[in-house]
């Protein structure tokens, strides 16, 4: 047990559910919170979207995958960054000037409410914000075993039973805030790691991490192509010279693309999945239902683009030095059959070589707290997305706010041990590669039908429903197939992102229905409503 | 002649309507008008945050009503003459100074919750914020007995909080004028501008990949990583320019 990094583990984590106690109640006086006179409300937000995006899938998952896998993971990075684009291009203002941030409310703005437009939007949200938390417990599940030496069954139920307490208890109102905290403290942390790798081992050049990553063969790759037995002993440098040497003339080297999506069917599936994902990610959009003004919605995303963007350049970086530096561990940990760690750990590891168990806490305590936020704020939109738009309006119209508040803790609850249980399943797997399906999915239900409502004046209900079917549908067989290792569905090849195939299905789907049918719902309000200039 | 003026903070909630009732009081003893004061503070929260902390400040504060109008009501009964002031949003304290420079009124009241110890200096206190900073005297009251809130209370229990709101009125707007079809061609060259580096990366991954390999500056930075790391900037430049356009559309036209 690692002392030093285990106190500060504890700090951070008491500083974020401090802060959810502080807030817990009465907040009146939350203004005192900010600077007294200030009105900095987008930077507030900007800062809220990043905090909730930045979760184990960046900080853990990003480096971690470009540790082991090198050029070809820089997909996660550039892919997460661009979703934003497109999110701010096409959908960002129109929600904001709606007022409607799911895609069953903005289906029932413009078209009438109907029980099966309800029913797959909530299915589909529940879903994606499902597959997004397991990927978060896998990586704390991870960060326990080299933090405690826990084993990873027990962490993930420890770690799955405090999360679902933290948020029914009252973690809620705390999630703006402590996302906010959490995109400051990640944003450093990696800031702090890289510098000091950079100083330490790098000749204060970051370009002196490419140039020692070129000819090398990613970790996992070459753990197995010597799955022989033969043992990696000796610092980095000898260990790399030796696999080098045994391994020369393979292809697939840290800065060469093919060892992830080795043809142009799987490296266009993952691109198109992360790309288009972000804007329909049910947990995004309701973020900005706190962005009060259409232009706030630009500048807030435009601050998100900032933030990340600076932050995935920094991941993409410290992951090529922790494959450099880590090399011996990252291959031990695979023969090992540590797959968690090797897959996830990248990031923490490094803060421990370069600056010992003090960023070692800081890095491990920086991943908790984004996953404790990120956690947090999809369990609330899977509980708001039950409630709000499913029981409230199908089954107990007349409940009060109270009760609606107690069915949305119950439905969170439950998905909550849902997500513990597929988590325990699914551990020895990349956290980053694991939202990268859940973007896959949201690309495939939720971007074609909010964009198709948004921009489109023949888009029909029934067109709608298709779209969320069909991308629904074809998106989860995909993945579904993916994780259990199949390798052709319907004689079509599985690829690494179901998105390739079932965005454009959804689209087709949508144009088709909409061209036979005519219910186009009350498309000129709701299209004055979207567009109207105002700022 | 200037009007006497009172000026009064009120949220609704129990302590407020102490407040409310002794405001009321002052200005019927000096012949003055009430100006109530309701800041509707927007944090960014969500619905459900929002619905929850709804409820548990219902619990602490026994009562929320709609502040400034409850006033009014009040003043109406007391033969008062009461001016409805409400700000959507801001940092309390420095609202209720910034108003009081404003209307320069012979008193400002305040209800004080209570708390003391621990609880105020994890909640602070708004009327010890006011205290602190008004330059005008202030009149900090407590509750007293809910026998001597008895009609201010029931005046508020029939005007409770409305529930969220949440569906914006749709207003008649003429659609031409929208420029829908321009506005999604920036849309979408904004997209473009984007996805055209984007998805031509993975395209000369795939197709190129001798290209993909070369390196090009030195350090061995190949075509592919240098290309990656220009996504951003590019990304950062498509954002600006992007938001450059879009508020022109947004700027209501001059009639």
């Amino acid at each position: 047990m690692n002392v030093i990094a285990l106190s500060i583990v504890l700090v951070l984590v008491s500083i974020t559910i401090g802060i959810a106690w502080y807030s817990r109640r009465w907040t009146r006086t939350t203004s005192e919170f900010y600077v007294a006179g200030q009105k900095i409300s987008w930077v507030q937000n900007a800062l809220a979207l990043t905090g909730d995006y930045l979760s184990a899938a960046s900080f853990l998952g990003v480096t971690g995958a470009i540790a082991i896998l090198g050029i070809d993971r820089t997909w996660d990075a550039i892919g997460y960054f661009g979703g934003y684009i497109v999110l701010l291009a096409l959908l960002a203002v129109p929600l904001r000037k709606v007022g409607k941030f799911t895609a069953s409310e903005i289906l029932t703005t413009r078209f009438r409410a109907s029980k099966t437009v309800r029913t797959s939007a909530m299915l589909g949200s529940t879903i994606i914000s499902s597959f997004y938390i397991v990927p978060q417990l896998v990586g704390a599940g991870a960060l326990m075993q080299i933090l405690l030496g826990w084993d990873y069954v027990f962490s993930v139920l420890i770690i799955g039973t405090i999360v679902i307490i933290y948020v029914v208890m009252g973690g809620m109102r705390a999630t703006t805030y402590n996302a906010v905290i959490q995109a400051i403290v990640l944003w450093f942390a990696m800031l702090l790691i890289l510098l000091l790798t950079v100083i330490l081992f790098f000749d204060y050049n970051p370009m002196n991490i490419i140039d020692s990553v070129s000819g090398l063969v990613p970790p996992e790759v070459a753990a197995g192509m010597i799955s022989d037995g033969a043992v990696v002993e000796g610092n980095y440098q000898e260990v790399i010279n030796e696999v080098s040497d045994k391994l020369t003339g393979g292809a697939d080297t840290a800065l060469t693309p093919g060892a992830f999506a080795p043809d142009w069917m799987n490296l266009f599936a993952l691109a198109t999945g992360l790309v288009f994902g972000t804007a329909g990610l049910p947990h995004v959009l309701k973020r900005y239902y706190t962005v009060d003004k259409p232009k706030d919605a630009r500048t807030s995303t435009i601050g998100v683009l900032f933030a990340i963007g600076s932050f995935y350049v920094m991941a993409i970086f410290a992951g090529l030095a922790a494959m450099v530096l880590l090399y011996p561990d990252l291959i031990g940990f695979f023969q090992a059959g540590e797959e968690s760690v090797a897959q996830n750990m990248a990031i923490p590891l490094l803060g421990e070589l370069v600056g010992g168990d003090v960023l070692l806490g800081l890095a491990i305590g920086g991943a908790f707290c984004a996953i404790l936020s990120t956690v947090a704020g999809l369990l609330m939109t899977i509980g708001t997305t039950l409630t709000h738009d499913y029981y409230m309006e199908l089954i107990n119209p007349d409940a009060s706010e109270k009760k609606e508040v107690f069915v949305a803790k119950l439905s969170i609850v439950a998905t909550g041990i849902i997500a513990v249980l597929v988590a325990l399943a699914l551990g020895d797997q990349n956290v980053s590669f694991l939202v990268t399906l859940a973007f896959g999915i949201a690309a495939s239900v939720f971007f074609p039908v909010l964009f198709m409502s948004v921009w489109w004046k023949g888009y029909t209900r029934q067109g709608a429903i298709a779209t969320m079917a069909t991308g629904l549908i074809i998106a989860v067989l995909f993945v579904v197939a993916h994780l259990v290792g199949m390798t052709s569905v319907l004689g079509l090849p599985v690829l690494v992102n179901p998105a390739l195939y079932s965005l454009p299905s959804a689209i087709i789907a949508g144009i088709v229905v909409s061209l036979f049918t005519n219910d186009v719902g009350e498309v000129d309000k709701f299209m004055a409503l979207a567009h109207r200039k105002e700022e | 002649m200037t009007e006497k003026k009172i000026l009064l903070a009120t949220d609704g909630s129990k302590p407020a309507l102490m407040a409310t009732k002794k405001a009321i009081e002052e200005a019927k003893a000096i012949n003055a008008e009430v100006h109530a004061l309701t800041i509707e503070e927007k944090a960014p929260m969500t619905l459900l945050e929002k619905k929850q902390e709804n409820i548990a400040e219902e619990k602490y504060l026994e009562i929320k009503s709609r502040g400034s109008e409850v006033a009014k009501k009040y003043g109406e009964q007391q033969g008062v003459k009461v001016v409805e002031k409400k700000f959507e949003s801001g940092p309390v304290v420095a609202a209720i100074i910034e108003y009081a420079k404003e209307i320069d009124p012979e008193l400002i009241v305040v209800g004080n919750s209570g708390r003391s110890g621990w609880e105020k200096v994890r909640l602070g206190s708004v009327a010890e914020g006011i205290v602190k900073k008004a330059s005008h005297p202030v009149l900090v009251t407590r509750v007293k007995n809910d026998d001597y809130l008895k009609d201010i209370l029931e005046i508020a229990r029939q005007m409770p909080l409305p529930r969220i709101e949440e569906l914006e009125e749709i207003k008649d707007i003429d659609l031409e004028e929208l420029e829908i079809k321009k506005q999604l061609g920036l849309a979408f060259g904004t997209l473009l501008a984007f996805l055209i580096p984007f998805f031509g990366l993975a395209s000369m991954v795939s197709w190129a990949p001798d290209l993909a390999a070369r390196e090009i500056i030195g350090y061995s930075l190949n075509t592919a990583l240098f290309w990656i790391l220009l996504i951003f900037p590019l990304g950062w430049v498509t954002a600006i320019l992007f938001n450059q356009y879009a508020k022109r559309y947004d700027r209501a036209k001059e009639s």
